[in-house]
Formats: C-alpha cells, sequence, structure tokens
C-alpha cells in the first residue's frame, strides 16, 4: 500500500469512524452553528446541505484558491495533461475537460475582480470615497470582495475581513469559489487506481466523502442553488449584502435569481447527464447517490433545479431580511431599502398606472416585499402539493401562509415592522430549509414528466397572473422560468413571437453584449445593463401580456 | 406653452375651520419662554364659515365686472361657460366626483370622496352650522371665500365699519378670524395649509399612490400661473413685489413642511394615537410623501450618470427630505435684507441641525426628528414673525439690482463649492427646479426673461426641466422620465447625445456666469 492510499483510506475511516463531519448552516441570526451529522453507520443519508457555506471537514487540507493548477487539465481534451486521462479513462465523457477556457474567455464570473477596477468601479469608489474611510478602493474592500472574488475565510465576519482574506492574485469567482477551496480534494480528485483497468477511484466516492475533502457537490441542485444564491441573492452571516447604498452608488441592479434560467443562459462548461456519455453507464441505485441525478425519463433535470433556485433564493432573501430586522431593531432604524421589491419605488409617475390598477394589498403606497423572489417559490410550493414525494407534499401547504406573514410583516409599518419581520422570516427561513433538505436528500425522482409538466404550466399562469402584470421584475423571472421549463418540456416557440416578447421583458438573464471579450476588450457594464433596464422602466401590462400568451400560444 | 408644473394648483384647496390643530411644538413645553408666533394661521382657529351669499351682493363684492374693484365674487365665482381664465379654487369641491377622485376613494376605502373629511378638508370648507342646507351650500362653493379670508363668524358684519381700519392685523386675526391676506406672511401661511398641508390637511403617501396628483407649492410662481384670474390687484408693484414674495414664500414653506414633519413624528411616537380607518396611514412613520419624489420614483436606467454630477451631502441612496421645501430656502434667509431691507439674516442652526438629521439614518426615528423638527419650527417662527412686522411696516423699497442680485445667488446656489463648484450642490429634479423658480421669479419681477441679459440661460434651464410628453400619447408622465436616459435614447430631435441632467448642469454654469456680478443687470 501507497503512503498516500494509507493516507486516504485513514481519511475515509476517520469519517466513518467517528461518523461526523462537522457541518456550518447558517443559521437565522447570522451566526453559523455547527451541528454533528448523524452517525452514517446508523443508515442515515449525508446531509446534502451539509456540503455548502461551512468550513469544509477538519482534514480538508490547506486552502488552494487558484485556477492555474486546474488549467493543466481543463483546457480541452487534447490539451495539456488531459490526454492521458482521455485515453485511459475516458474523462471527456465524464465532464467537458474545456472548463477553464470556457471560463477563461465567456463567463463572465471571470471577470467578476476585473470589474471593481472598471470604469464603473472607479465612479462608485469615488461615490463611496465620501462616506468610508480615507483611502478606500473597491479593488480593496471586503465588502466589495466578498462577492467579486473568492472570499477565504467565509466564517470570518465582515468586519474583521481584510484584503488578504481574499484570493485576489487568482482572478474573480474562479474554479474554488464553488467547486471548494482545499487543495486536497483538487489533488486527490484525479488521483489514479492502484491498479490498472481499474475505473478513477474519485468518481466511486460519494458525495459526503468528497466534501469531508473540500468538494462541494454541485450536481445536486439544493447544493448549487444555495451556493449560487449566496452572491446572486446574497448571505449576511458571509458579509455579502448588496445594500441600497452600493446600488444608490451605482451598482447594477441584481437580477431576480432564476436557476433554471441562469443555467441556460450561462457559457456552461458543465454538461448535463443527458450530454455527457459517462452517466449512461451509472447504475440507476447510483445515479442518485453518487452524482444526484436521475435519468431524463425519470426527472425532468431543470424543473428540480428550477424549484430548489426558487425555495434557495426566498430562503437567502428570508435570512438577509432577518438579519437586516435584527439590526434595524436593535439601531431603532428601518430596513434596508434594498431588502424591497425594487420596482414599487424605482417607476415613473405615470397615468394610467399598472399598479393602482393592480391595487394594494397594505395601505396604498407602501413597498411591498420582491414579487420577483416569493412568486416562483409559491409556484414550487404548491406545485408541491401534487409531488409524489409525501414528505415534499407534507411539506408544501406551509409556504403560502408563511409568506403571506412575511409579506404582511413588511408592510406593517413603511419599510417593515422590524420585530414582526424577525420572527416571519425566521419561520419561513425554516420552512425552506425543511423543503430544501428534504429535496436534497430524497433519492426519489420529484419531477417525473407530469410534475413537471404541472409546474412549467404554474409558471406560465403565474407570468400572466396578477403580480406579474404590475411588476416587470416578477414578470421577467416568471418569463424566464416560463421559457426554460417549457423548453425542457419540448414546447418550440416561434422565433419572431420571441423576439417580440424579448422587446418587451428580456428573453435572456443576459442579453447583448454581454460576452466578457469583444475584441479584446471587456463590454463596459455601462452597455450590457441599459438594454434590460430600459425595458423593465418602459414596461406595461398592455404590451406585455399579449407578446406573453402569443409565445405560450395562450 | 405647457406649464412646467403640471401638478398641484388645480385640485388643492384651503380650508379654515380646523378643529385639530397642531398645538404647540413639544419644545414649547421644555423651554418656558414664549414662542413668538406670526399671526394666521398656525394653529387653532375658532370662528365659524359663513356662505359666499353673504359676500356676493351687488353692492359689496358682486358687481358683476369680472376684474373690477367691487366684482371680487364675480371674478372669482364659476361661469356657466369657462373662459380662457378662471380662479380653479371654485373647482375644488366639484373634482371630487370625477373619475380621478372615485378611484382614489376606492383604493383608500373611505366612503365617497366628496363626503369625505379627508378630501373635503381641502377642496371645499367644510362647516358645520347647524342648518344642513347652509353646510351644503358653502360645501358646493369649494374654496369659497372663508377659506382663504378666515371664517367670517365675527367679521363679515364688522369689515365694512369704520371701526375696522383702526385695528390691527394681530387684532383681526386673533379677534375676529379675519386673515390679513394684505400681509404676504400671514397670505401665504394660509395657502400653505393645503398646498403644502398641516395636521388636518395631510397628503401622505397612500393618497399618492392612490392617484393623488403632486402637491407643490412655490408662491411667486402661483401668484402668476397662466389662467389664474385673479380677483385683487397687488398694492406692492414690481420688483418689489415678487421679490418679497418668493422670499416670503420659501420662509412659509419650509416652516410649513417642518411643522408637518414634526406633525407626522408625533403621531408616529403617540402612545396616544389611534389609527384612523378614514385617514388611510395617517401615523405611519417614516412618511414618504416627505422626501422628495424622484429620488425614488426614477426608472434605473442608468448606472452613473446623477451621482457623479452632485456633490450633494446625502449619503447614496438616501432620499432628499422636502428637497423641493429646501433647497433655496437658505438663499431667501440670507438675503432677505435685499427684500426687505434693514433686515438681517435670520438664525439658521436648527434647520441646518434638522437637515442633517434627515440625511442620516437617525432622520428615520421620529422621536429624533419630531424633537428637532420643533426646534426647527420655533427658529422659523422667530423669522416669520420679522418678516411679517417689516411687512406691516411698510418696508423700504427694494435696491436697485436686488432681482438681480439673488438671481445670481439662486445659480450659485445651484451649484456646488469649492472643488465641486461645477458640480451641482443637489442633483435632485427638485432642488433644481427650486433654484430655476426662483430665478424665474426674479426675472419675472424685472419685468420678464427679454428683459434681463440672463434671460435666455435661464429659458434653456426651462426647457430641460420640464417633464417629456409619451410620444405615442398614451400615457401622461408626472416625473422626469428623459432625465437621465443614456445617449441612445435621445429626445426626439436632439442632435446631442449629452444626457439632459449634464446638458442642465451646463446651463446652470452658463445662468451663474451670466448672472455673476460682473455680468451686469
Amino acid at each position: 500500500m501507497t503512503s498516500a492510499h494509507a493516507l486516504r483510506v485513514r481519511f475515509a475511516s476517520a469519517v466513518l469512524a467517528a461518523g461526523a463531519i462537522a457541518l456550518a448552516l447558517v443559521s437565522p441570526g447570522g451566526a453559523p452553528v455547527r451541528a454533528a451529522q448523524k452517525d452514517k453507520a446508523g443508515g442515515d443519508a449525508p446531509n446534502a446541505l451539509a456540503y455548502l457555506g461551512a468550513p469544509p471537514g477538519k482534514d480538508a487540507g490547506k486552502v488552494a484558491p487558484g485556477i492555474g493548477a486546474c488549467r493543466g487539465c481543463h483546457s480541452g481534451a487534447g490539451a495539456g495533461q488531459a490526454g492521458g486521462f482521455v485515453k485511459t479513462y475516458k474523462s471527456d465523457e465524464f465532464c467537458r475537460l474545456n472548463e477553464a477556457v470556457t471560463w477563461d474567455e465567456k463567463d463572465i464570473h471571470s471577470a467578476a475582480l476585473l470589474r471593481l477596477d472598471s470604469e464603473l468601479g472607479k465612479a462608485m469608489e469615488k461615490v463611496l470615497q465620501k462616506h468610508r474611510p480615507a483611502g478606500y478602493k473597491v479593488s480593496q474592500a471586503p465588502e466589495c470582495l466578498t462577492c467579486h472574488s473568492v472570499d477565504m475565510a467565509p466564517e470570518k465576519p465582515l468586519a474583521q475581513k481584510t484584503p488578504d482574506d481574499f484570493a485576489t492574485a487568482a482572478g474573480g469567482v474562479n474554479c474554488t469559489a464553488c467547486h471548494g477551496l482545499r487543495q486536497t480534494w483538487q489533488v486527490e480528485h484525479y488521483e489514479e487506481p492502484l491498479q490498472k483497468g481499474q475505473p478513477m477511484p474519485w468518481r466511486a466516492k460519494d458525495p459526503a466523502y468528497k466534501y469531508s475533502k473540500g468538494m462541494h457537490d454541485l450536481r445536486n441542485p439544493v447544493v448549487k442553488a444555495k451556493l449560487c444564491v449566496s452572491c446572486h441573492v446574497g448571505n449576511a452571516a458571509e458579509g455579502k449584502i448588496v445594500t441600497h447604498e452600493i446600488y444608490a452608488a451605482g451598482h447594477p441592479p441584481l437580477p431576480p435569481f432564476e436557476m433554471s434560467a441562469y443555467m441556460q443562459g450561462e457559457p456552461r462548461h458543465w454538461g448535463y447527464p443527458s450530454e455527457l456519455k459517462y452517466f449512461d453507464t451509472v447504475k440507476k441505485d447510483d445515479r442518485w447517490k453518487l452524482f444526484h441525478f436521475h435519468a431524463g425519463a425519470d426527472e425532468a433535470y431543470l424543473a428540480r433545479h428550477y424549484a430548489a433556485g426558487a425555495i434557495a433564493a426566498i430562503q437567502a432573501e428570508a435570512e438577509l431580511l432577518l438579519a437586516d430586522a435584527t439590526r434595524a431593531a436593535k439601531d431603532g432604524d428601518i430596513l434596508d431599502y434594498a431588502r424591497f421589491d425594487c420596482y414599487s419605488c424605482h417607476h415613473e409617475l405615470r397615468y394610467p398606472s399598472d399598479r393602482q390598477k393592480r391595487g394594494y394589498d397594505g395601505p396604498p403606497g407602501r413597498a411591498p416585499l420582491r414579487a420577483a423572489a416569493g412568486v416562483p417559490a409559491w409556484v414550487v410550493a404548491e406545485n408541491a402539493k401534487t409531488s409524489p414525494s409525501a414528505a415534499v407534499k407534507a411539506l408544501a401547504p406551509g409556504f403560502g401562509p408563511q409568506w403571506g406573514k412575511l409579506k404582511a410583516a413588511a408592510l406593517e409599518r413603511p419599510f417593515g415592522k422590524p420585530a414582526s419581520v424577525q420572527t416571519e422570516a425566521k419561520a419561513l427561513w425554516n420552512w425552506c430549509e425543511s423543503f430544501l433538505k428534504e429535496q436534497g436528500d430524497t433519492a426519489e425522482p420529484l419531477f417525473p414528466p407530469a410534475q413537471a409538466k404541472n409546474l412549467s404550466d404554474a409558471v406560465v399562469a403565474a407570468a400572466m397572473g396578477r403580480e406579474a402584470l404590475a411588476d416587470p421584475e416578477a414578470a421577467m423571472v416568471l418569463t424566464w422560468g416560463a421559457l426554460a421549463l417549457t423548453r425542457e418540456g419540448g414546447m418550440k416557440h416561434d422565433p419572431v413571437k420571441l423576439k417580440v416578447l424579448d422587446g418587451i421583458i428580456s428573453e435572456n438573464v443576459r442579453i447583448a453584449p454581454f460576452d466578457r471579450m469583444e475584441g479584446k476588450a471587456m463590454v463596459p457594464v455601462q452597455a450590457q445593463f441599459p438594454p434590460r433596464m430600459k425595458r423593465v422602466a418602459t414596461f406595461e401590462a398592455d404590451t406585455y401580456l399579449p407578446a406573453f400568451k402569443g409565445v405560450f400560444g395562450k | 406653452m405647457r406649464p412646467v408644473f403640471v401638478c398641484a394648483a388645480v385640485f388643492v384647496a384651503c380650508a379654515l375651520g380646523s378643529a385639530f390643530g397642531p398645538g404647540a411644538p413639544a419644545s414649547a413645553r421644555d423651554n418656558p419662554s414664549p414662542h413668538p408666533k406670526p399671526y394666521g394661521v398656525t394653529g387653532e382657529q375658532a370662528f365659524k364659515n359663513k356662505p359666499a351669499t353673504s359676500c356676493a351682493a351687488a353692492s359689496c363684492h358682486g358687481a358683476g365686472a369680472v376684474g373690477a374693484v367691487g366684482s371680487e365674487h364675480s371674478t372669482w365665482a364659476p361661469e356657466a361657460q369657462f373662459k380662457a381664465d378662471s380662479d380653479p379654487h371654485n373647482k375644488a369641491y366639484r373634482v371630487l366626483y370625477n373619475s380621478v377622485s372615485v378611484e382614489m376613494a376606492k383604493k383608500l376605502k373611505i366612503g365617497e370622496a366628496h363626503k369625505a373629511d379627508l378630501c373635503l378638508k381641502c377642496h371645499a370648507v367644510p362647516t358645520k352650522t347647524g342648518d344642513d342646507a347652509t353646510d351644503a351650500q358653502i360645501l358646493a362653493e369649494g374654496v369659497g371665500c372663508s377659506a382663504c379670508h378666515g371664517a367670517a363668524e365675527k367679521w363679515a358684519g364688522a369689515h365694512y365699519t369704520s371701526d375696522w381700519k383702526a385695528l390691527s392685523n394681530r387684532e383681526k386675526w386673533e379677534k375676529y378670524g379675519f386673515v390679513p391676506t394684505g400681509n404676504l406672511v400671514a397670505r401665504l401661511l394660509n395657502c400653505a395649509q393645503c398646498h403644502v398641508g398641516d395636521a388636518d390637511r395631510d397628503v401622505n403617501h397612500a393618497l399618492y399612490a392612490a392617484g393623488h396628483p403632486r402637491i407643490t407649492f412655490e408662491a411667486a410662481k402661483m401668484h402668476n400661473t397662466k389662467g389664474y384670474r385673479k380677483h385683487w390687484e397687488e398694492k406692492t408693484k414690481q420688483p418689489d413685489f415678487e421679490v418679497r414674495v418668493w422670499v416670503v414664500g420659501q420662509a412659509t414653506t419650509l416652516r410649513a413642511a417642518a411643522e408637518l414633519l414634526r406633525v407626522r413624528a408625533e403621531r408616529a411616537t403617540a402612545s396616544d394615537f389611534k389609527a384612523d380607518a378614514k385617514f388611510p396611514d395617517r401615523g405611519a412613520w417614516p412618511e414618504y410623501s416627505g422626501y422628495s419624489c424622484y429620488a425614488c420614483h426614477q426608472s434605473l436606467s442608468d448606472t452613473d450618470a446623477r451621482k457623479a454630477l452632485s456633490a450633494t451631502p446625502r449619503p447614496p441612496g438616501t432620499p432628499g427630505w422636502e428637497v423641493w421645501s429646501n433647497a433655496a430656502a437658505k438663499v431667501a434667509a440670507q438675503h432677505c435684507g435685499e427684500a426687505f431691507p434693514g433686515l438681517s439674516a435670520p438664525s439658521w442652526g436648527e434647520v441646518e441641525e434638522l437637515q442633517k438629521l434627515m440625511r442620516s439614518r437617525k432622520g428615520y426615528s421620529a422621536k429624533d426628528v419630531a424633537a428637532q423638527a420643533a426646534k426647527a419650527v420655533r427658529e422659523l417662527d422667530a423669522w416669520l414673525v420679522a418678516l411679517q412686522n417689516a411687512e406691516d411696516r411698510g418696508p423700504k423699497p427694494v435696491p436697485t439690482g436686488a432681482a438681480h442680485k439673488l438671481a445670481g445667488a439662486l445659480a450659485t446656489n445651484a451649484l456646488g463649492t469649492g472643488d465641486a463648484k461645477d458640480l451641482f450642490a443637489d442633483h435632485d429634479w427638485d432642488a433644481l427646479a427650486a433654484n430655476y423658480l426662483g430665478v424665474a421669479a426674479m426675472a419675472h419681477a424685472s419685468g420678464g426673461a427679454n428683459k434681463v441679459k440672463w434671460g435666455g440661460q435661464l429659458e434653456a434651464i426651462r426647457d430641460g426641466l420640464r417633464f417629456d410628453a409619451d410620444p405615442r400619447g398614451k400615457v401622461r408622465f408626472d416625473s422626469p422620465w428623459m432625465f437621465d436616459l443614456a445617449p441612445d435614447a435621445p429626445k426626439a430631435g436632439d442632435k446631442t447625445e449629452v444626457k439632459r441632467i449634464e446638458q442642465l448642469r451646463q446651463r446652470f454654469l452658463d445662468l451663474r456666469a451670466a448672472t455673476a456680478p460682473t455680468g451686469g443687470n
């Protein structure tokens, strides 16, 4: 037995013997709580959520936040050191192997850090300097780096972070930001078997083991969703909050998070299981256990992601609300404007008005929470009432009333009554946690074709509903979901009608020009956002509804 | 020509007979020294109204010759066929029957608008004389005589007697309830009741969201609104009249705004305040109608335009409190000696503290705000008393060049100082409009924009501030929706690629240069 192998066995044994993986969930209230995972030997499946938002297991090794080593193999099947793996292990059938190239050339995550030095970054810096200590630079500010770079100390409170806590030398939001920072897995995942002819050992390891080595289980939709929303919605415990001050200083509006559309829209460096040959060979029983997927005939891949994304997004929003309400209650302050629906305030004063036509839930003129965060989750919860999983079905009725209570707490006084928001946000967070845990753990296909069709129909219906007609952001996020889910369901959209709809509400998260590179220069943010924002600014139910109906044959 | 302000004037009316006056500011209890107050409507009024029939006799104010002395009521009164000019106050009650009012009342769940106290307080002079027919008649008159001249119970029978002229203005108000509108402070305080608001007449954000047009008060502009048929002649001639109206208007408007803020903040903290469904959202805090509308109501179509051009001390993302009423008030305070020779600048520390508070996070604390607003109201009242006394004394003529000097001060005020001298002092549309309107008043006082050297620069700013119409004619905009659109969406016919707000900055720079002391008059 080689020493490396001995070490590996020892690690694995340690995990099994101790039976506990320390996991840290971001708890409501902000402080990470550690909980021991149930004894694996006792038969419980590993808690999917354990893989996320937590310092990895004790033995996960030192932090290695770079991308340099990754490039060696992941720059294309014919490049670098990939050749041997392709030849021996058909690694190009397990993953695309050109991930680094896609990321470098097409994925704007790679430009995240550069953005801080862009024209807009400099303009924001100038505005913020008046309200920050001397020498403030956005490219050195933890409040910016926490999302725009790789945070090497996510457990450290924002106030204590220094620029050195971020992997600024290693590019923007690189491989390790999502896949895991630890060197241990980075080395181990390409270790070859001891005996020739055997498969790559890493592929046979279950996700809990991989997590103990510091690798996130991004094949699990719940884990992936939670990771994405920690920046794309926010995470108070990790200091990832785009406040209203930051928006007002010039930060572009964060588009609502909708995982199925984001997955379709991003230049993909990953393959769906249906696209990678290896996954045809995985035994049915191992599909969920090892790789958290089901074959297409058993489950709609994007539908499951849509559900996880929608609930993770509202959970992240609930966590931000809870943290902010706690601050506001302590300081006798109001909640931050950024926690509310942007377009309830940020609209021109125009008559007739779609909002006045819709009417108001509370007294006229109070800003509600973001419908774009709540409506997709509501649709998912309603759909779960007919879920094939008894456990998911049992949870389903809980969402609507709790979301209603949180919305009411936010309308109890202008910009929310902190004490009520605290209570209701916490309860909603807990509901989401139960739901995600169930969805993350269960090996059952939750979206067999009929259930996926129901979800897709419900999203289409919501996109024509009361909330969407008076709120461009809700219309936008529901349109994205409707397009992604109906595409997965096999619907072909008439390109002419789609173009009409796209002129009213952006069909994609990213609309041209959005490539990182155009020629050799980065497309400035200022050129990217106005096309989408102008559609939002001129949104009218009268033009949107017929265009939407046209695309969906309603 | 389309008026710049499509907002308030037509709809708003004022009324006397308040039963729930704001009472003494909180600080008055802490500080035993008497609170010097101008006479006029800053508190409770104790007298009853009378219908206008008692004014409209042919031998009194109803002689029928529109525009003539003795025909004041005829000039004010509604006519069977509207001519070009009229007094919108007479339509104030009737608008409560129109479709906008009906829809608003539904959203606010207040029953019918023309019966709701919430609306009637400004749109009519609701009265309880004991006789229903009389009360109905008074209501139907809209904002009738007693709304501005005071409840006529006592003074109707006295104001034509020989003893009347011997009374001081303060006596006419305190003993008879007559508003001495000849004194600009008393007059404008009266306007401000409805056109800014008070404890009883609170057009809050719930009303706006339900569909109420925006309320803005600019005294000089309203005295010269096109189409407004005045039933009186100003005794003071130009430029003195308008220079004074502008200065007094700034003082009264800010005073009313600060008092409204105090009332709202106090309601929000009062343990005994009970919400009343008849007055939706009264007692809510923070109250967003007290902030600049377009700070929030702007499209997010651009990422950089406004703040890059601004030296505003407000932290990013903080809406400005009453920018409309605050932006130019300090110029009026510092230069009130121009309008009233011999008068020195009032103390301004409490007002500044209030402004500072309202742009900090503490500005969301109703308790802190109530206390500081009370101090600011006292400070402003002291100024108003000085202005009122100066008016009553019969001030010395406004010195030659005063209008020009004020125009220069306002153009300078719109822009920053020091390193930021070429940026906006505040980029908010309200700030630019308030400064523009001040300069416009000075031009008007001087005989019109074509009579001053800086008239062209002034008109260029007016054009830049206008709200564009929807090119499709489909919707009506009541916000500067083209203010900072990106250059690829220029206004139809615009040759330039410069954003509107940047254009405006250039035009203010031009105006400052043109009105500079060396620029000549």
